[in-house]
């Protein structure tokens, strides 16, 4: 590959910032678990020569990591967290509930009793038994990418979670993760197989006590089996200094089905990767979520589909509303193989901005080898209909309160995809109390 | 009379599924023929088959139209030799005017015949009182082919086309389902204009209603993929009264 | 970057169409033999000079060219399209190659060499620029610049326009004749700079058309430039630059053509467009180069880089393309508006057969208040070919109340080839309103079958078809191209059913 001479001083530049990071975390030790399985040193050194992520990279065209690179991280330390900030950060009250505090099980802070049979969960520095063959082969795995490749050689821990097959399971599990502050680098990797014919409701909250500076890098690798059925949603609500960066593999086998659900509202920079290989016939990948980005923030949203068996399905629906000095990304694709007929693909992404200075980049990509599909996308940015607004306004309502209530109209129905009616309650409540608080700043502008 | 068509014994399949069972069926020059039977008993597999439509596999029997082996022609060849095929659902063709489709497939006949190709002032000219007999303007041309039309469009298109196509033998399809009575009366109106000396017309139709408009000589039943009854145009009133359900497959085609 | 994926080169082998009427595809593989004028092989300061030369152009010229061949030097080529070709070797390449006859240059057409002549006759069809070229005045409301591998031969109607102050010259001409203009505006939309290939072409380009037109005039023809690649290992490095001064119109068409031969083909041109305040300059292309064989072998690489500017308010550019031929596009048409109230348009239908693979596209940077874009792509792939819209719509802070739609809608005939969209849709004010749809499908069964059921032959039927799915882009052409296109849509789909 030909590199350009800006590019390559780009590179160098974020080789460098990986070293340094790396070097301030020399003191790193694997979790006692995992010391055997890790391959530490490799993953640093894979790292260090892939550096951090620059634009010259095509998934990260609109999304500037410097900030992300230029901080100096130390390892996790032990936080102290209350019941009563669990009790708020969480998304479904009801739920088996691992909280996680900087990255370890906090066994004291956990909701554990109520885990139904057929389901085992277990930290992953605990659980290296657990683990398939092909599971350990991703922990193993070489990588080019320097997220990845940070994640393996610095890894705090994560989860490994196995639902049985044939277990529909009908008590929601929660994962919280909290962080305490500190320019902390918390990396996360999680395992979680849905068995045969076996569904799932699972949850990942992120969020933190502090306003500091901290990463978290979490890792996640979902298969679901035969005809089962996962429903993950994922709401990122971390500190505003906060980076946030999320790779989600999941593997889909015949009449399976994935529903990913992604609410960004925290974080200065943060970005999820969906990247979903619909592997069986009839499996559906269904994608959906929001960010709401404010003053100073940046939400990536970034899906890579697959499809390389005939008869699949794949829909996603991703609306961003961006408030004065925000910007948000969307880069969405199918990528159908020749194999792969009969493809019913639909991808949208709708960006509303709130004010003049708000920025909303998008890439709906299609890639496809197979004649025989249905494939699209569609993608639309604005503000506000000045219609709608003008008559909310004349039925008295006042325009910071009619905007407020388009917006959350914009966003609303998308809350319809979530199966918990918890989650949908918290979200709700979530949009509300942001969009009160950007429209007061959004009416100055 | 001169023999038009002559089906025997024609067996056929879609994907494994045998759909017509022995079907024997003849049509002379100057008759029009009413096809009617319940749904799923081969009626539009019946039209398909005899205008080639890809993806049926003729495991039996044979179909002979003016002397020649019909299963030996590609769709386009069996068109050329005058047999039109009104479409149940006419397919919409996006950015294709009706009138260009028109022309086109006129010209693609005559050269196949061996006639003069019309260019576009003669088309109009030919055209003209094709279009006032159906109640049409030529505005309707200008539209892409289907696209958009309500079902009474569509069948007034389709039967615009086989005006203007002159076929030998036409099969029209289901061409009366879903149309008002105004719209009925003016396909009607295009169907009988195309009655004459050496042609033939089959009706493949649900309701008796069509054949208050279109008179048949003969009535045929099609059930389970063979033709178990044939009369005259009673029958159509026979069946709207007992219905099929009282037809067994003992008789035999007439 | 590491999602440009590198194509697989298909197997060169295996798999030839069962179709044999590709063999005949191409019908203006042919090849003449008027006799050359070589520079030497290779790319250097001294080619760059030779060139400059030959064509007797002043010094500041020269340093231009010399410039850009210095930044080319240190430039490298871009890998980002999905595109797949094996390496170009910039000193296997001729750049610089004129008709022997032409070095002296004809006082009319009757001087020029008759083979040449007859090569326009042989390229039959578009338009009556054969007659045109042959003399036959008034026969045609086109005029007609011909570059015939690397030089202008001959333009016509020059007088008819000189009245009404418009100039149409090759560009050689206008350095020498109209050097302030020239001076004022090269290199103003596509700097020397901008991507490897058009630093190339800054460096090496022979020759081209160059178009002025007054404040207030209305260009009464259409303009035409027929670009012909004849010689073998030439490169052909067109050069054009259009400006249409404050209120007014020119309607330019370009058509390309290129002899079959084995070797591949380098072709990179530049095109710069300037308009002026409520000036409208519309843009034409049909490209029909050599597309090289069913099993890949030989055709054009096309590396273009095309761009206007709408300088002044309420100005408008409007690209309309279709490219059928060529082994490799790589062109991305592009409007930059920087007027208020300008309108960018890019009308696009690409058709990929064989093992053709075109990446193309367009730009919209909106700057300006209130500009407006429509961009409308047609994709049609069949065979082993690739086919890539790649797009970038930008809405600038600036730009206050921008509009763009942008449709792009994708065909594929059989399961070896592909079909990609990559949009990049940059919205940075607020009050922007962008729309953007795709949609990928196949011609259907039962729309064959209808077609098929009128009397039409399978091939007629799916370039009725294909001509249907294409036509909001086709209307876009001015009638003397219009009849050509379609029937190059047919054409260059033949034998990919089935």
């Amino acid at each position: 590959m030909a590199v350009l001479p800006k590019h390559k001083a780009q590179l160098n530049a974020a080789r460098k910032m990986a070293t340094s990071h790396a070097e301030a975390l020399a003191s790193y030790e694997a979790p006692r678990g995992l010391q055997s399985l890790l391959p530490t040193a490799d993953a640093r050194a894979a790292f260090e020569k892939a550096g951090f992520p620059t634009p010259v990279n095509e998934a990260w065209t609109f999304t500037n990591l410097a900030p992300l690179a230029k901080t100096n991280f130390t390892l996790p330390h032990k936080g102290q967290v209350s019941g009563a900030v669990i009790g708020e950060a969480k998304l479904v009250r009801d739920a088996v509930t691992l909280v996680f505090i900087n990255g370890q099980l906090s066994y004291d802070l956990s909701e554990m009793t109520s885990l139904p049979v057929g389901v085992t969960i277990a930290p992953l520095s605990q659980a290296a038994s657990m683990l398939t063959d092909s599971q350990v082969a991703k922990l193993k795995g070489k990588t080019t990418d320097g997220l990845a490749a940070a994640n393996t050689a610095f890894l705090t821990d994560g989860y490994v979670l196995r639902v049985d097959e044939g277990q529909n399971i009908t008590t929601p599990v929660e994962l919280v993760f909290l962080s305490t502050g500190g320019k902390q680098a918390i990396n996360l990797k999680t395992f979680i197989t849905v068995g045969k014919g076996s569904t799932l409701e699972l949850s990942e909250v992120y969020h933190s006590t502090s306003e500091e500076a901290y990463w978290h890098n979490s890792v996640t690798y979902i298969d679901v089996a035969q005809n089962g059925q996962l429903h993950f949603t994922r709401k990122q609500d971390e500190g505003t200094e906060a980076f946030h960066t999320a790779e989600v593999h999941t593997t889909l086998q015949r009449d399976a089905s994935f529903y990913g659900f992604v609410a960004n509202l925290g974080s200065k920079i943060a970005r999820t990767m969906f990247e979903t290989n619909v592997a069986g016939h009839n499996a559906s990948a269904n994608l959906a979520g929001f960010s709401l980005t404010g003053k100073g923030q940046h939400h990536n949203t970034s899906t890579h589909t697959l499809h390389g068996v005939e008869h699949t399905n794949a829909n996603q629906i991703f609306r961003n509303v961006v408030a004065e000095g925000g910007h948000s990304v969307f880069m969405g694709k199918y990528h159908v193989l020749a194999e792969a007929q009969h493809t019913d693909a639909a991808m949208l992404n709708q960006n509303l901005l709130l004010a003049p200075s708000a920025k909303a980049d998008s890439k709906p990509e299609l890639e496809i080898y197979a004649d025989d599909v249905k494939c699209s996308h569609g993608a639309t940015t604005g503000k506000l209909d000045e219609t709608a607004l003008f008559y909310l306004q004349a039925r008295g309502i006042d325009k910071s309160t009619a905007m407020a209530m388009l917006t959350e109209g914009f966003i609303d129905d998308l809350l319809n995809a979530l199966p918990n009616s918890q989650a949908r309650e918290r979200l709700h409540d979530a949009i509300h109390r942001w969009l009160g608080r950007s429209m007061s700043t959004s009416m100055k502008g | 009379m001169t023999e038009l068509l002559n089906i025997e014994n024609l067996h056929a399949r879609v994907e494994e599924k045998e759909i017509l069972k022995g079907l024997s069926l003849k049509v002379n020059a100057g008759e029009v023929h009413a096809i009617m039977g319940p749904n799923g008993s081969g009626k539009s597999t019946l039209a398909s088959v005899l205008a080639g439509k890809p993806g049926y596999e003729i495991t039996e029997g044979s179909v002979n139209f003016q002397g020649e082996d019909l299963l030996e022609f590609e769709a386009e060849e069996r068109a050329q030799k005058g047999i039109f095929l009104g479409f149940q659902y006419p397919v919409e063709i996006p950015g294709v005017n009706s009138m260009y489709f028109l022309r086109t497939a006129l010209n693609a006949q005559r050269k196949a015949r061996g006639e003069e190709e019309l260019d576009g002032i003669d088309f109009m000219d030919f055209i003209q009182d094709k279009l006032e007999l159906l109640d049409m303007n030529t505005e309707f041309l200008k539209r892409p082919v289907n696209v958009g039309f309500s079902g009474g469009e569509k069948k007034r298109h389709e039967t615009l086309q086989m005006c203007a196509l002159n076929p030998t033998l036409a099969l029209l399809d289901e061409t009366d389902s879903g149309l008002d009575i105004d719209a009925l009366q003016i396909v009607s109106r295009g169907v009988n204009a195309m009655r004459g000396e050496g042609k033939a017309i089959v009706l493949i139709t649900h309701y008796q209603r069509l054949l208050d408009y279109i008179e048949p000589d003969f009535v045929h039943v099609l059930k389970d993929g063979q033709i178990i009854k044939s009369g005259d145009k009673t029958l159509a009133t026979e069946l709207e009264k007992e219905g099929y359900s009282g037809l067994t497959n003992e008789t035999t085609a007439a | 970057m590491n999602t440009a994926a590198k194509m697989p080169t298909p197997p060169a082998d295996n798999v030839i169409n069962k179709d044999t009427q590709l063999d005949k595809t191409y019908k203006y593989g042919f090849s003449s033999d008027i006799e050359m004028d070589y520079a030497p092989k290779g790319l250097n300061e001294d080619i760059v000079r030779l060139i400059s030369e030959k064509k007797g152009e002043p010094e500041w010229m020269l340093e231009w060219r010399l410039n850009a061949f210095r930044i080319w030097q240190n430039m490298v080529e871009p890998n980002w399209a999905k595109l797949g070709y094996p390496p170009i070797d910039y000193n296997d390449i001729y750049y610089y190659a004129a008709p022997k006859s032409q070095k002296e240059k004809p006082k009319s057409l009757d001087e020029v060499d008759p083979e040449l002549l007859a090569v326009y006759e042989k390229l039959g069809i578009p338009l009556k620029e054969q007659e045109v070229l042959a003399g036959v005045e008034g026969t045609s409301n086109v005029a007609i610049d011909a570059v015939f591998d690397s030089v202008s031969v001959a333009t016509t109607f020059k007088d008819k326009l000189a009245e009404m102050g418009v100039i149409f010259c090759p560009i050689s001409e206008a350095i020498r004749d109209y050097p302030e203009l020239v001076k004022k505006y090269l290199g103003t939309v596509v700097p020397q700079g901008d991507n490897f290939f058009a630093a190339l072409n800054c460096a090496v380009f022979t020759d081209g058309s160059f178009v002025y037109i007054p404040k207030g005039v209305r260009c009464p023809m259409e303009l035409s430039t027929y670009f012909r690649i004849n010689a073998r290992d030439t490169g052909q490095f067109e050069r054009t630059l259009i400006i249409a001064d404050d209120d007014s119109y020119v309607s330019y068409l370009e058509g390309c053509t290129a002899p079959q031969r084995d070797e591949n083909q380098l072709h990179a041109a530049v095109v710069e467009l300037v308009a002026m305040k409520n000036a409208e300059i519309k843009y034409s292309t049909v490209q029909n180069w050599y597309p090289g064989d069913e099993n890949g072998k030989g055709g054009i690489y096309n590396f273009v880089t095309k761009r206007g500017t709408c300088k002044g308010e309420r100005s408008k550019i409007s690209w309309t393309q279709v490219e059928t031929g060529s082994a490799v596009t790589w062109k991305y048409p592009s409007c930059i508006l920087e007027g208020d109230y300008s309108v960018g348009e890019f009308y696009s239908v690409a058709v990929t057969n064989n093992c053709q693979q075109a990446d193309t596209g367009t730009k919209m940077i909106h700057k300006g208040k209130n500009t407006s874009s429509t961009i409308i792509s047609k994709g049609i792939s069949a065979g082993r070919s690739n086919n890539t819209y790649r797009g970038l719509v930008h809405i600038f802070p600036e730009a206050e109340n921008a509009r763009n739609y942008t449709e792009c809608d994708s065909l594929l005939m059989g399961n070896k080839c592909g079909a990609h969209t990559v949009p990049y849709i940059r919205a940075h004010n607020n009050t922007a309103n962008l729309e953007h749809e795709a949609t990928t499908s196949k011609i259907s069964d039962e729309q064959l079958f209808y077609c098929r059921q009128r009397g039409l032959s399978e091939e007629d039927s799916v370039s009725l078809i294909v001509n249907g799915f294409a036509k909001d882009v086709m209307q876009q052409l001015p009638m003397e191209f219009a009849v050509e296109a379609q029937k190059l849509l047919g054409i260059s789909l033949e034998g990919s059913v089935g």
